[in-house]
């Protein structure tokens, strides 16, 4: 199973494209016409050879170019890697179930040898030879999870669980849905997810929470979300919304299908057996416009879930600029008009 | 982003202040002399040993409720140099400790960060916001920090950036999440309005 592996930008000139077969597999995030905030959290098992939930860790064509991006914005803005100081052993229980899962998943990619505590890992694509000692800091070049993360494709971010609560005391966040590590890490679950309307007034995160409470080792579940974003540009963080905010004025009907893109985060959370902490995955998949109606059914139902959708949420969201525009464009989508 | 219409989760809210009586000793730090909340923590008598911290005199007609033999009051004339002198009495034992805090929210959440610095719980510590609801503010671009900013929108001292100020607070930070509001359409700055008094 061999990647080809795309080169391609996320920023500037925005040479990121999907291959035909990236679209076919891509995780097109709506069973029904109509979009409601839930908790709609699964088992995350291995499921259809091919999708993107086949592996633990997916790893697709982007993956080099993806990993190029996150090292570019941690290079250029600090506060993208956190780590409070407790949470040490969450980031080795990190690094550890990344590079088992990527080494067994992936074998012509990554290999991973282990003698007790001497580690050696390989990672073909990024031409990546470490010899290490598993728990000692001092023998890798950045910190374990800001190590294994600028090998891994989207978000990484570690939960502590205490006082009935889970904790975001670390992460590497340089693909995200406008939210800033910086100024959330240390919040608890519920004043992390403070900002959302509507979903915690129905008790969606109160619910969310008792569950991932609960969460055990080796029974790690997955949940979608989904936004929109002008451009595949993975980092759309507050910090940057100077940059990437100009862009939502720049939709015209005739540049839509190219420049929106919808954002699926497919989120993974596992707990962490040494730490008892949990690791959230978010990983992000863009596909524009023109991508997403090559295949009919997804251009008729994407029509109706943006057209419906409550404008608390279009806010929130940030689809309001440009919402009318792609209703529009995509309604030749739609021949029923229902 | 947008000015949000509901409340936001991680806003605190301010109960009063209310002496703790499982707690051995209590440590009140006095931000702001605000006679009425001072007035009504004192309808009741503190439960154990009392030590306070104040910023302003210690003459004050404020701490008038306060003119008992056995209890301690410290006056600073600075929030630096109150601040200081809280990590200092912090940094002996703590076991049985209640901490207060009452005045403005950036001075609260500094007396928070230190009670948290050695081990305090959230239970034993607790804040109630009086004198004025001015806002510390975080700018999200720069990482500058501002304080007792009174408007929806503020010009970031750090970067110059016209930011709204969000509901969305940080205990970590101390602060108010602050954006840049005109990133999308620059130079449109909607009516800068005083809604934190
Ligand atoms: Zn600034």
């Amino acid at each position: 199973m061999s990647i080809p592996f795309r080169q391609e930008t996320f920023r500037d000139d925005f040479t990121y494209r999907n291959s035909a077969e990236a679209v076919r597999r891509f995780p097109f995030p709506f069973p029904q016409d109509a979009y409601m905030y839930s908790v709609n959290i699964e088992p995350h098992v291995s499921v259809d050879p091919g999708s993107v939930y086949e592996h633990t860790f997916d790893i697709d064509e982007h993956y080099i170019a993806e990993c190029e991006d996150r090292a570019i914005t941690l290079g250029k803005t600090k506060n993208r890697f956190l780590a409070l100081p407790h949470m040490m052993d969450a980031q080795w229980d990190t690094l550890e179930l990344l590079m088992t899962s990527m080494a067994r998943d992936y074998p012509d990619l990554f290999a991973l040898s282990r003698d007790g505590a001497k580690w050696h890992w390989m990672n073909k694509p990024l031409n990546i030879d470490q010899h290490f000692v598993f728990g000692d800091t001092r023998t890798l070049p950045y910190a374990p999870l800001e190590y294994i993360s600028r090998q891994g494709q989207g978000d990484f971010i570690l939960l502590d669980q205490r006082e009935g609560n889970l904790w975001v005391d670390a992460g590497v966040v340089t693909t995200q849905a406008d939210w800033s590590l910086a100024f959330d890490v240390g919040m608890s679950f519920n004043e992390w997810h403070g900002p959302v309307p509507m979903a915690a007034e129905i008790g969606v995160f109160d619910r969310a929470l008792k569950f991932l409470l609960m969460l055990q080792h080796g029974a790690p579940v997955r949940r979608l979300n989904w936004t929109m974003t002008i451009n595949p540009r993975l980092d759309t963080s507050p910090e940057h919304y100077d940059q990437w905010g100009p862009d939502r004025a720049s939709v015209t009907p005739e540049n839509v299908g190219a420049k929106v893109h919808l954002r699926v985060e497919v989120q993974t959370l596992f707990r962490l057996p040494r730490s008892n902490g949990v690791l959230f995955g978010v990983r992000c998949y863009l596909a524009s416009l023109n991508d997403l109606v090559t295949n009919p059914a997804w251009g008729q139902r994407l029509h109706r879930v943006l057209r419906d959708l409550p404008q608390p949420l279009a806010e929130y969201k940030g689809l309001v600029r440009y919402r009318q525009t792609a209703v529009d464009w995509l309604k030749q989508f739609d021949q029923s008009h229902s | 982003m947008s000015a949000y219409t509901y409340r936001v989760r991680s806003q605190p809210n301010y109960p009063s202040l209310k002496w703790d009586v499982s707690g051995a000793r209590h440590l009140l730090v006095i931000l702001d002399l605000d006679t009425n909340s001072i007035a009504e923590l004192c309808r009741s008598p503190c439960p154990g040993p009392l030590e306070i911290l104040v910023r302003g005199e210690a003459t004050h007609p404020a701490l008038i409720p306060f003119n008992k033999a056995n209890i301690l009051i410290h006056s600073f004339a600075s929030m630096d140099t109150l601040i200081v002198a809280l990590e200092n009495a912090l940094d002996q034992t703590t076991m049985g400790l209640r901490l207060y805090a009452l005045g403005h929210e950036d001075g609260l959440w500094k007396c928070n960060k230190a009670g948290q610095k050695v081990g305090m719980s959230r239970d034993e510590i607790q804040l109630a916001q009086a004198s004025t609801t001015g806002r510390p503010v975080y700018c999200v671009h720069c990482g500058h920090h501002m304080n007792l900013i009174h408007t929806n929108i503020t010009v970031c001292t750090g970067c110059k950036r016209h930011l709204l100020v969000r509901d969305h607070f940080s205990r970590l930070l101390g602060a108010y999440m602050g954006f840049q509001i005109d990133a999308e359409s620059p130079g449109l700055i909607p009516a800068v309005e005083e809604v934190f008094p």
